[in-house]
Parts: C-alpha cells; sequence; structure tokens
C-alpha cells in the first residue's frame, strides 16, 4: 500500500504500523511525564478502538515487562532513569501499539558497552515476541552484524552494497564495505586491524563527485572510468549486488588477496588499469 | 629510554563534595606509565575514569580533592605545584586530547592561531615563528593543505578534522604524558581507524607516554600496551593487553568482553549481560564494589573488601575467588545464549515495507535558477533509493555520517 510522504497526511494506521527509535535517549522523553503517562498517551493515541482505563494499565505493565522494567517504573520521570533504562521505555513507547516496522537509529550508540548488549537482546527478543521487523540504522558495524539479516550500505544518499549480512560481510564487497570493514578496531590484541584506509573526508552532497560518487576517495579505483561513468548495479547471485565499475570476478581475487595478506596497505590495492 | 617511568600514581585516592559531605570516588588507585607505552583505562560511565584522568594531569574539579596518595611527574609529586607552576606543565609537559573537538577550541579564532599561541606561550616565539610552528604542526598531523586550514574557524572544519587540530595542540609542545580521553568516539569508524595510526606514530616520535581512556574495547585491544579495568572507582584488574583479553580473571572483565556483539552465522544468539546497574557515588556498597551485579559472589564479597593481589608479575586483580577462578575450580558463565535460528522468509512475498526509487533533496530551485538552467545549491539526501524490509526480520543500514542514512529514516516515518 501507498503511503503518504508527510506524517499529517498519514492515517493512524500507518503511523501505528511505523514507529521509530531514536539515538539519544535523553532527548526523546518528555521531562515532565512519567514513563506510565508517555506510555499511556501513545497506546491511546495510536490503538483503534475504545480502551479502558484497566486496559491500558495492564499493557503500560506488559510493555514494561517487556523490556525488564519493574512495574513501579511507570511511576517515575525520565531524570530518575540511567541511560540504559531511558532507551528502554523508548522502545518499550514504540512497541506500544504492535508497530509493523520499527525504525532504530543508533539506539546503542550512546550507551555503554555492556548496556549495549542488553538492548540489542532486547531489540532480539522484541522481534521474536511481537512479531516486528527492524530498520536498523548505525555506525558500528559490529552491532548492525549482530541484529541484522539483510545489509545496505549507503554512500552520499546512494546505496552502494546489498545482500545478506553474511554475503555483505565477507569477500567480494563494495570497495567502500571493505574500507569500513577495515576500519573496525578488532577487540581481539592478537588480530591486528585491517590496514585500509580512507583518505579525506566524505564529500558535500551539494556538490557530488561525477561518475563513482566514491572515486574521490576510493582505494581500487581503476581510472578514468570512475571518474565519467556511473557504475553499474552488479549483481553477485543470492540478491547481493554491487555498484561498481570492477566486475565481481576481479573483485573476488582482489579482495581474497587482501585477505590473505592483511598487511596490504592502501598503496598495494590499487589494480592497474590494464588489469581491467 | 623506553623503561623510564614517566608518570606514576601511588594509592590515590579522591573525595568529592557534593552538598556538605565528602564522597569517595576514587578509592587507592595505583598505576604507571612508561615511555613510549599506552596504558588504557576501561570502565562504564560513573567508574571514575574520566576524573582519574584529569586527576593524573592534577587537574581537578574545585569541589573535588586527593586526600591520600600522590602523583609523579618524572620523579616530581605534581601534587605539591601551585597552580601557577602547574599551568606551565599542563602547556609544556602534559597535554590533553578531550572527547569532542568543537568544546575544546574557541569558535572565535582561526585554528592557526589557536596552535600558534602555544608557540608564543611556551617556546617566546614571534607571531612569524609561531605561525610557521603551527602550519607546521597541521602538517604533522596529516592535515592536507595546512596553510589553507590554518587560516579557518574550527566550525568551518569537519569532526575529523577538527580532532587533528587538538591533537596538533597537544602535541606542539612535545609533552611527556598524553591524556587521550575517549579522542575517537564522536568519530567515524573510517576517521577513527586514521587518528589511531595517527596516534601510534606521534606517541612514537615524541617518546611520550599516553593514557587511553575509553569504553570501546575493539580500540583498547588495538592501541594499548596495559590495560586497567576501573569499577566503581576501584581497580579491577590491571594486565598486559593480551592477558586482559585472552585470559581475564576478573568477574566484571570476563563479563565485558563477554558483552561484545559477535554474530554466528545460522544462529540466534543472545549476548551474555550484567545484571543490574553500576553502583552511583552515593550508595557505594561496603563489601567488593561489584559483588551486587557479580554472578559467583559469595558472602565474603558482600562484607568485605578484597584486596588488589599480584596474580603474578605483571597482572593485578581485587577479588575474593580470583584463584579458584585461575585454577578452574569456578567458571564465570560467558558463552551466548544460543536460539534456533527460525529462516528467512522469501523476499518477495512477505514484506512489511518498500520504498522503490525514493529521492530526496534539500533546497529546491529558484525561478531565476530554472530558467537559467543553474541547479543552485541542491542537497541529494537520498538518490533512487529502494529497500525491502522483510517480517520479522532486520534491515541493517549502514554508512559514514553524511551517507543519508538518518535522512532515508525519516523519511520512512514521516518526519
Amino acid at each position: 500500500m501507498p503511503i503518504s510522504r508527510h506524517l499529517l497526511e498519514r492515517p493512524q494506521t500507518i503511523k501505528r504500523d511505523l514507529q521509530m527509535v531514536f539515538q539519544n535517549p535523553n532527548d526523546t522523553l518528555n521531562p515532565y511525564q512519567t514513563v506510565g503517562r508517555a506510555l499511556e498517551r501513545t497506546i491511546r493515541l495510536l490503538n483503534t478502538g475504545r480502551m479502558s482505563q484497566e486496559q491500558v494499565q495492564s499493557r503500560i505493565h506488559e510493555l514494561l515487562a517487556a523490556v525488564r522494567l519493574p512495574a513501579d517504573y511507570a511511576n517515575r520521570y525520565p531524570t530518575e532513569l540511567s541511560g540504559g533504562e531511558k532507551q528502554r521505555v523508548a522502545i518499550a513507547r514504540a512497541f506500544a501499539a504492535n508497530p509493523a516496522l520499527v525504525v532504530a537509529d543508533e539506539p546503542t550508540s550512546a550507551l555503554d558497552v555492556s548496556v549495549q548488549a542488553v538492548i540489542l537482546n532486547l531489540l532480539k527478543d522484541l522481534r521474536a515476541q511481537e512479531g516486528a521487523s527492524y530498520l536498523f540504522i548505525s555506525h558500528d558495524l559490529r552491532a548492525v552484524t549482530y541484529l541484522a539479516d539483510w545489509l545496505i550500505v549507503m554512500y552520499l544518499g546512494q546505496i552502494v552494497e546489498e545482500g545478506t549480512t553474511t554475503h555483505v560481510y565477507n569477500v567480494p564487497s563494495h570497495p567502500y564495505t571493505e574500507a569500513l570493514i577495515s576500519s573496525i578496531p578488532v577487540p581481539d590484541p592478537n588480530v591486528k586491524q585491517g590496514r585500509i584506509r580512507l583518505d579525506g573526508d566524505i564529500p558535500s552532497a551539494a556538490n557530488l563527485p561525477t561518475g563513482c560518487r566514491f572515486h574521490t576517495r576510493c582505494p581500487r579505483k581503476i581510472g578514468a572510468i570512475c571518474e565519467q561513468q556511473e557504475p553499474p548495479w552488479r549483481d553477485a547471485g543470492d540478491g547481493h549486488h554491487i555498484r561498481c565499475h570492477i566486475p565481481i570476478d576481479e573483485l573476488i581475487e582482489l579482495q581474497s588477496a587482501a585477505v590473505q595478506n592483511p598487511s596490504a596497505t592502501t598503496e598495494a590495492l590499487k589494480p592497474t588499469e590494464s588489469s581491467v | 629510554m623506553p623503561d623510564t617511568t614517566i608518570i606514576e600514581a601511588s594509592h590515590l585516592c579522591i573525595d568529592y563534595r557534593l552538598g556538605n559531605q565528602w564522597i569517595n570516588v576514587i578509592r587507592d588507585v595505583s598505576l604507571q606509565i612508561n615511555a613510549l607505552e599506552i596504558h588504557g583505562l576501561v570502565g562504564e560511565s560513573g567508574s571514575g575514569k574520566s576524573t582519574l584522568a584529569l586527576a593524573l594531569m592534577h587537574y581537578m574539579a574545585k569541589n573535588a580533592r586527593v586526600t591520600s596518595g600522590d602523583i609523579l611527574l618524572d620523579g616530581e609529586s605534581l601534587l605539591k605545584k601551585s597552580d601557577a607552576d602547574m599551568r606551565y606543565i599542563w602547556g609544556r609537559d602534559i597535554s590533553l586530547v578531550p572527547q569532542d573537538p568543537l568544546a575544546a577550541l574557541n569558535p572565535s579564532y582561526t585554528v592557526g592561531n589557536q596552535i600558534a599561541e602555544i608557540g608564543m606561550l611556551h617556546h617566546k616565539l614571534n607571531n612569524r615563528q609561531a605561525w610557521n610552528k603551527a602550519v607546521e604542526m597541521l602538517e604533522k598531523v596529516r592535515i592536507a593543505d595546512p596553510e589553507q586550514v590554518a587560516k579557518k574557524y574550527p566550525h568551518q572544519l569537519s569532526g575529523g578534522m577538527q580532532q587533528r587540530v587538538t591533537i596538533a595542540m597537544a602535541l606542539s609542545t612535545r609533552p611527556r604524558l598524553l591524556v587521550l580521553d575517549e579522542p575517537t568516539t564522536a568519530l567515524d569508524v573510517t576517521t577513527e581507524a586514521t587518528i589511531l595510526d595517527l596516534f601510534r606514530d606521534l606517541i612514537r616520535d615524541n617518546h611520550a607516554a599516553a593514557l587511553y581512556v575509553s569504553h570501546n574495547l575493539g580500540v583498547i585491544a588495538q592501541m594499548c600496551d596495559r590495560v586497567t579495568v576501573l569499577y566503581g572507582g576501584e581497580v579491577m584488574a590491571s594486565a598486559p593487553v593480551s592477558d586482559i583479553f585472552s585470559k581475564p580473571v576478573h568477574p566484571y572483565t570476563i563479563g565485558l568482553l563477554a558483552s561484545i556483539p559477535r554474530a554466528i552465522e545460522g544462529v540466534e544468539t543472545r549476548l551474555p549481560t550484567m545484571d543490574g546497574i553500576a553502583p552511583t557515588l552515593a550508595e557505594r556498597p561496603n563489601g567488593c564494589v561489584f559483588a551486587p551485579r557479580c554472578p559467583i559472589a559469595i558472602s565474603k564479597c558482600h562484607d568485605e573488601k578484597p584486596a588488589l593481589e599480584f596474580i603474578d608479575d605483571g597482572r593485578t586483580v581485587k577479588c575474593h575467588r580470583w584463584q579458584e577462578i585461575v585454577n578452574g575450580d569456578v567458571v564465570v558463565s560467558s558463552a551466548s545464549q544460543e536460539l534456533p535460528s527460525q529462516g528467512l522468509p522469501p523476499i518477495e512475498t512477505d514484506y512489511v515495507f518498500k520504498t522503490e526509487h525514493l529521492f530526496k533533496q534539500y533546497g529546491t530551485p529558484t525561478l531565476l535558477e530554472r530558467l537559467t538552467g543553474k541547479t543552485g545549491k541542491i542537497v541529494h539526501a537520498a538518490d533512487d533509493v529502494s529497500i525491502t524490509v522483510r517480517s520479522r526480520a532486520t534491515l541493517g543500514l549502514v554508512g559514514e555520517s553524511g551517507s543519508g542514512k538518518t535522512t532515508l529514516a525519516r523519511c520512512i516515518v514521516g518526519l
């Protein structure tokens, strides 16, 4: 079913189906409302059909239990909660009216490692219990791969790669994805971090590079073709797609070599133009 | 001179005044950092990481006091120094790279002038020399076109560039000790990687010692030589980095390492988590500070504070039961809970949400621009984006800041 672009033009059912969890839990809760009041408001506004006060109260307790908070938290104000607890309330609120899709924009980025694990588990449990889907946005590839089964990599407003998490994470991948993965600091001192680095900053979206948008920073740039032509949306099988001028076979060959020789630096990556 | 000790804190205790009572924040913390060594400091928010890091610089809030212990820089006690002496030391011997570079830079001076000021104050350089030195420092932190960048104001630079400027400021006096307080937390992963490389090179070139405060265990593993784990203002464990990660002894360290998300293919897992939250300043338990959350706490842990003991030469731990853990008599459960995976429904038939060829632009061309064919300032925030979210599935969306992730999210929820 097509939906309208603007929130005000959308019917109540669509608003109920699409919910969002924001990055910073401190900014998303009204400081003058208790947790119970915040949940009650969402339940009343978004649920179709009349609900009695008892039904609303039992739904509040159900939601608090689902996010592993004690029932008496309904009487607390946001200032009385820790960052992780606030994020749990924000998640509970998103689930207040059985949404179909929850958009989570960096929901764990502002949290401590141990709290992050609790929230990630919670999101997984709720997905199984409530049957919702997530669009999980994060720059933390570890958190994303833990939760997502399908990955989309974006660069300058364009999708450069998509596929199952396993496909995207392994060879072949778009040179940008490859650089992102290489940049992750591995939590094991005996495994050296990848050596691929991107120079400079992401270009301004007001002044897009010609050809492939990534060519200004691409460690695998093959030459003039990257600057002049938009790269094709190549099919790597099983729904795995890569937007790059380098053919899939070639990418597999180049990147497998890099995996075997992880000390290779950015300079050594560049394929010669004749090889393509 | 790699083995010379640069900074040493011994049995440091710090109190904060809240209202009219003093509350203990840091309890009996000792650590030493040698030249060329990067010492990691790990802990949750509220564990006292930043307080300790700033205390090592003898830079403390007005309501804080050191109740016992000492801090020695090159063998000299910092606690006996006057404020005037400390200002000199902060400029010359100890530098701080803060978490938020924009808050640390003065918005009304060009970055070149801010760096040059240090040269004029501490090296008695004249304007011209100090400016040249500033440009040279910007070049050292690998800023392309340093002369142009030096003339810019902080808000004209990206987060990564701003952080490079604060690093250039921190290093312009060749400090003995660098205090890095979560210096990459606010940055993208690609920028973080280049900044970390830069730290490694600069610390080596300057023969400096560094204290690296972070809650990102990946960064700690990649950067540090030694790690100290802080919890509730006390040292829980301290060891060389490879020992902390390969054979953690303290239940808190084990719990922290286990909670790093990692995906196992085809298996639904739940991360092992620690119950409860870190104690607040006012309600520190009498026994072991970690006891209320410890999975293997016994009654002794709640009643009696454990002492910091040596496991072997380089490793210390503060736990009543560490010997049992080392001998394998007690196991701190850290395995992920595995659940059967349900598999994915096929993409064509079962979806809850789909965008097809979504375009989002900010700014519309004016009539004049349309007539003259100029497009003006149009920001292409999303171009031809088609996504499909299947039911009961999670679609992950990754990219650096500026890639259009959040724009897409806001389009979907209709904001």
